[in-house]
């Protein structure tokens, strides 16, 4: 090269020699995809415990439906990570320690259940979130639905006419409960709360997906579980628990029944019991190290805006990792699919010296009783502007008081959700009565005013 | 090579619109999304998502883009190359060419230098 001696070299990091990745979700997956796409040329490995990197959001409908296989979860073929010196091993850490890797280059030392120990200069976790588990006699035998053995476990367990009772309001066990009632099982959806996931979905959106839920035949109860007790099969206590269900008959291969009872006393028996009661992060591997995490329930390791924990040479991604606002203390959790994805982009970014991307509006989707919901922004907060055709409702958008587009939730609409969501990154305020209107195309909302 | 298929007038289709060409109209058997973007040329790809069941056609079309109505993933119209998650598979392209006024699809007939999927 032609440098001119002593010209100051442009700042780039060097980036480090060997990374781990820890975690195979969407978050994991790109990071890797992205650093070799992005030219980083250094070791790279990536541990899973099911080995290859999976998408994760159709376990709890494609997938449970029976519409997607296992093997359709995978990101890529195993070819395509040796192709690009990937790394990828089967495996759980169980712990990390500093270590020197070089004489000049700290790291980290990775200990594996199986006894196997990987060195890397950086650590990336992206390890995910894991299901709450209250503290209640009997759920510690619930069902949860998290990985890829459990929505094998449930979709199996899915036949018709099988009593499922789904406890808690969150996201994946209102899709789980979607998709049983679809399936012909009996399903009866506890939410201790209000309408379910309000805090993801405003209360009308969320209003409106539990009328959706009811006219599909799911039963929701509003209370607070007491107790779940094992019942075995056939006996007098379940004859005389009684149940809501019509022709509630338990499947042959179910491991017994569990009667439910509410704090005011209804109480119901279930053949299977989902417990939904919403996530943490899985940040344990980091807490453990000294690493600064979230202070809240959720938790989460607390990163900047690329991804760097409070430790040198460790980073984290997707779920586990817990922005930061300007103070230091942790910005709300946002753990959907693609933040995850443009969190391990910008980081991939960011070890390679390069420039982030600009994020707008965020975006997460669900699936209902065979309708398609996206949620853009935040429809927790400002006025509600209903729109309505000859199908029902479409979308409900949320205004601030100055007409400007914070949120909205669409029901199989999927232009009228990349309407919002462009009109929410605009910032500028919008025609009310347009966003009302059907007869406005989601196309028309977005073009300027002439 | 498939019969040329005249889908419609040039005023037919708007900007940023699609429609569909039946596969059992075009002679490969699957169904074609002919666009109509924003730089003013039409493109056509294969009609479904390569990522799950989901019409590109219904699809938000930008610039020299289609994303996928369901989980968002954008494909290029020119090349048809897959350009985010959750697809990894790049999407088959078709000529299109503008005569007279119609748009004339040439199903099957991938467009020079666009991706092989």
């Amino acid at each position: 090269m032609n440098e001119r001696p002593g010209a100051p070299r442009p700042s780039r990091p060097e980036p480090p020699a060997s990374i781990a990745v820890i975690g195979g979700g969407p978050a994991g997956y790109t990071l890797v995809d992205q650093l070799r796409l992005r030219g980083y040329r250094g070791e790279l490995t990536l541990i899973d415990p099911d080995g290859l990197p999976r998408d994760r959001p159709p376990l709890s409908k494609e997938f449970l439906r029976g519409a997607m296989g296992r093997d359709e979860l995978l990101f890529r073929e195993a070819a395509w990570f040796e192709e690009r010196a990937v790394r990828v091993l089967a495996g759980r850490v169980e712990f990390l320690e500093g270590v020197r890797t070089a004489e000049d280059a700290a790291g980290w030392e990775l200990f594996l259940e199986s006894g196997e120990r990987i060195l890397a200069e950086l650590a990336v976790l992206a390890t995910g979130t894991e299901p709450v588990r209250p503290a209640l006699p009997g759920l510690d035998r619930a069902h949860v639905l998290y990985d890829l053995p459990d929505a094998a476990w449930l979709r199996d367990a899915l036949a018709p006419g099988v009593r499922l009772s789904v406890v808690g309001g969150g996201l994946i066990g209102a899709e789980a409960a979607a998709v049983a009632a679809e399936r012909g099982a009996v399903v009866t959806l506890v939410d201790p709360s209000g309408p379910a996931a309000g805090r993801a979905f405003g209360a009308h959106g969320a209003g409106h997906l539990e009328s959706m839920h009811r006219e599909r035949g799911v039963n929701v109860v509003r209370g607070r579980l007491a107790a779940v007790v094992a019942v075995p099969s056939g006996t007098a206590g379940e004859a005389e628990a009684g149940t809501a269900a019509e022709g509630g008959l338990a499947a042959s291969g179910t491991e017994g029944t569990s009667l439910l009872t509410l704090a005011d006393g209804r109480s119901w028996v279930a053949d299977v019991v989902l417990l939904a009661a919403g996530a943490v992060a899985r940040d344990g591997l980091a807490r453990d190290v000294g690493a600064a995490t979230a202070p809240d329930a959720f938790g989460g390791v607390l990163v900047d805006a690329a991804g760097r924990s409070t430790l040198p040479g460790l980073w984290a991604v997707g779920d586990v990792a817990r922005g930061t606002a300007p103070g230091g203390a942790a910005l709300p959790a946002h753990a959907h699919w693609e933040t995850a994805v443009h969190s391990a982009e910008d980081a991939a970014a960011a070890l390679l010296g390069q420039p982030g991307e600009e994020r707008g509006a965020r975006w997460f989707w669900s699936d209902r009783h065979g309708e398609h919901v996206e949620v853009v922004g935040d429809p927790t907060v400002g006025e509600v502007v209903r729109r309505e055709d000859g199908r029902g409702l479409r979308g409900v958008f949320s205004v601030a008081t100055d007409g400007v587009l914070l949120g909205a939730v669409t029901f199989d609409d999927a232009r009228l959700a990349r309407a919002a969501r462009r009109l929410i990154d605009r910032g500028a305020p919008v025609d009310v009565g347009a966003l009302a209107d059907p007869e406005v195309s989601a196309r028309e909302l977005v073009r300027p005013a002439r | 090579m498939s019969q040329i298929v005249d889908v419609a007038g040039v005023g037919d289709i708007p900007e940023g619109e699609a429609v569909v060409v039946a596969g059992e109209d075009n002679e490969t058997g699957r169904d074609i999304a002919v666009f109509h973007a924003e730089d003013g040329n039409f493109y056509a790809l294969d009609d479904e998502c390569t990522h799950e069941t989901a019409s590109l056609a219904e699809g938000w079309i930008e610039g020299d883009r289609v994303e996928c109505p369901l989980h968002a993933t954008e494909f290029c119209l020119r090349t048809g190359k897959v350009l985010c998650l959750p697809a990894t598979q790049d999407a088959r392209t078709h000529v299109v060419e503008v005569a007279d006024g119609r748009v004339l699809l040439h199903p099957g007939e991938p467009v020079d230098g666009a991706a092989r999927p």
